[in-house]
């Protein structure tokens, strides 16, 4: 059977990496955009860790680290942006949320 | 490797900033918080810093080199002092500006305030690194903040439209930025920008996939500047966001990144070897980002009606310029430190002139409430001062003689004329557009000086003009007026090139 090269867990990262960037494009729902947000940073995780096995480097792993904490508090900042528009709009539907222009 | 102790003093002002950060949260976290005294202590906290980095000019001279802590992660250099200053001062007169908006807001005023040291924070940071990690991380310390700070009307429904829109759009940035920096690391095995020069010469190097990390991470700091074709999000977030928050967000930042970009893409980013000539493939990038963040800001600046709409668009067109001196920097011209010199003399002014207009939106938003170009009107009759500060600050803008404006462009467009005589028909559009500017510019003057107040909704009364905003435009009339005169920035300009130059790794 083939080994488990670095170009095969560099490809599912992309995938990742485009599924997450479709999700924010196209979803709807707020919430789901910041899935769509944490998809791609953990899909930037994936490729610093299989970097990080192959070079090998021991930096890659502490970027991954540091990318963790990254999109924690993302995310963290991201939901009570959320919360401040929920209040306001009474819904997170970002088809509605258009009172600019533009 | 361990820093010597006597050369930590370059540190200092880091270190005073990040102490003001914390001490800015922690007098707001007292039983009965009082902003006006959190404000005070933070300003000077921050005046603290820009004067302690003032003196490390004559200690890293040429001759002696700039202060490198662990192997690079930070180095203090001109370029870091100059750009921590500025990035010191806005923050301090962007304090200065809106403390008396944000006590009239329902909001919180402590929020604000305490923001603003950190992203000062991230900024003189990612002036200093010459690390990727560090600069992402100081990145996002810089980016955060300012989502909050859009959204820092919590009962105003705008603001946090702007807020979740700036929020989505650059955390999609950060996140492309980061995925950049990934394939960087994975193709050269460091983020050390010494270390990628060499790693890339002595490995057979992915050379696509670094440059395709590369055009990433470009991607994220373009959007970062409003550079057009990534600008969707200026307008938006700019007209949403309360009028202090579009201030800072539309100075500071924009800057440092500027003065990130001069670094990285000399030299590091963009390699050359014998096949792979990276450099011809960034000068054609920013030269066409740069026509055409040129004539969509401008153009579209044309049709504007709200100010603060205009100055996102104005801002998009500056930016514009400032991306020609970042171009005529490429090592092929010769003349790399002139065209640093220029764009770091051109963005410092931009600054500087784009703080003095929208210290006067933030006035007119909160004593007025709107920031229609039409409510203007009058301005000149009722409040002299003020109308005179607008005037000077967007003929700045618009590069009249003898104003800062007007020597920066003239030098930009020189330097860019020098680098390559075939690049003639740029300066020429970019001469076209300047004119173009003018226009809309004018349109902003013409209601205040030409036009009689309008006696309804109490608009013909004059604006409050609080101290702290006297002293701000005070200093920011001195830099815009003072600066055109004497060349002294655009030297200081011309040795931070020279010394990034001078210390960088060549292939």
């Amino acid at each position: 059977m083939e080994q488990l090269q670095l170009q095969h867990i560099l490809l599912v990262a992309a995938c990742l990496f485009c599924l997450g960037l479709y999700g924010v494009l196209t979803r709807r729902n707020s919430i789901a955009m910041l899935m769509g947000l944490e998809l791609m940073f953990n899909a930037v995780n994936l490729n610093l860790v299989a970097f990080a096995h192959f070079l090998p480097h021991l930096d890659g792993v502490i970027l991954a680290m540091f990318g963790l904490a990254i999109a924690a508090a993302e995310s963290a900042v991201g939901i009570a942006i959320i919360l401040s528009v929920y209040r306001n709009f009474k819904h997170i539907d970002t088809e509605n949320i258009n009172q600019l222009k533009g | 490797m361990s820093v010597p102790t006597s050369s930590a003093i370059g540190l200092l002002p880091l270190i005073i900033v990040a102490l003001t950060a914390f001490a800015a949260m922690f007098l707001d976290m007292r039983t009965h918080p009082n902003p006006r005294q959190q404000n005070t202590c933070t300003v000077a906290g921050l005046l603290a810093a820009a004067l302690c980095a003032l003196p490390l000019l004559a200690k890293i001279t040429t001759q002696s080199g700039p202060f490198t802590y662990w192997e690079g992660i930070i180095q203090i250099d001109y370029m870091a002092v100059v750009f921590t200053v500025l990035a010191c001062a806005s923050g301090a007169l962007a304090l200065l500006f809106s403390i008396d908006y944000l006590q009239s807001k329902r909001s919180y005023p402590g929020e604000y305030i305490t923001l603003i040291p950190f992203v000062v924070l991230g900024l003189s940071l990612a002036c200093s690194t010459k690390e990727l990690l560090t600069f992402f991380l100081a990145f996002e310390l810089m980016s955060i903040p300012l989502y909050v700070m859009a959204a820092w009307g919590r009962f105003d429904i705008k603001s946090s439209e702007a807020g979740f829109k700036y929020f989505i759009n650059g955390a999609v940035a950060s996140a492309i930025m980061f995925y950049g920096i990934s394939l960087i690391f994975g193709s050269v095995g460091t983020t050390f920008f010494d270390k990628i020069v060499l790693n890339f010469d002595l490995t057979a190097s992915p050379r696509h996939a670094f440059l395709l990390g590369s055009l990433m991470f470009a991607g994220a700091l373009l959007f970062k500047i409003a550079a057009a074709p990534f600008h969707f999000w200026a307008p938006d977030v700019y007209e949403g966001a309360p009028a202090p928050a579009g201030m800072f967000i539309s100075t500071a930042p924009k800057a440092t990144i500027i003065a990130f970009l001069l670094r990285a893409f000399w030299g590091t980013l963009a390699l050359q070897s014998v096949e792979f000539r990276l450099e011809e493939v960034w000068s054609i990038t920013f030269c066409s980002i740069a026509i055409l963040s040129m004539c969509w800001g401008n153009l579209v600046a044309l049709q504007q009606t709200n100010i603060k709409r205009l100055m996102a668009f104005s801002g998009i067109a500056q930016i514009g310029y400032t991306l020609l001196g970042v171009m005529a920097s490429s090592r092929s011209t010769g003349i790399a430190a002139l065209g640093m010199s220029s764009a770091i003399f051109y963005i410092t002014m931009y600054s500087f002139a784009n703080l003095a207009v929208w210290s006067i939106i933030t006035l007119v938003e909160y004593q007025r409430h709107t920031s229609e170009i039409a409510d203007y009107r009058g301005l000149a009759k009722t409040n002299p001062f003020v109308a005179f500060t607008l005037l000077i600050a967007l003929l700045s803008l618009a590069s009249a003689p003898p104003l800062a404006g007007f020597i920066g462009k003239f030098y930009l467009f020189r330097t860019v004329f020098a680098a390559h005589s075939g690049w003639w028909w740029v300066v020429l559009l970019a001469l076209v557009n300047s004119v173009i500017s003018l226009y809309y510019y004018f349109g902003v003057l013409r209601p205040v000086f030409f036009e009689e107040p309008s006696a309804s909704r109490g608009r013909a009364s004059a604006l409050q003009v609080p101290w702290s905003v006297k002293i701000g435009l005070a200093v920011c009339l001195l830099m815009l007026i003072a600066a055109g005169l004497s060349p002294w920035l655009v030297q200081l300009g011309a040795e931070a090139g020279s010394q990034i130059i001078s210390v960088a790794v060549l292939p």
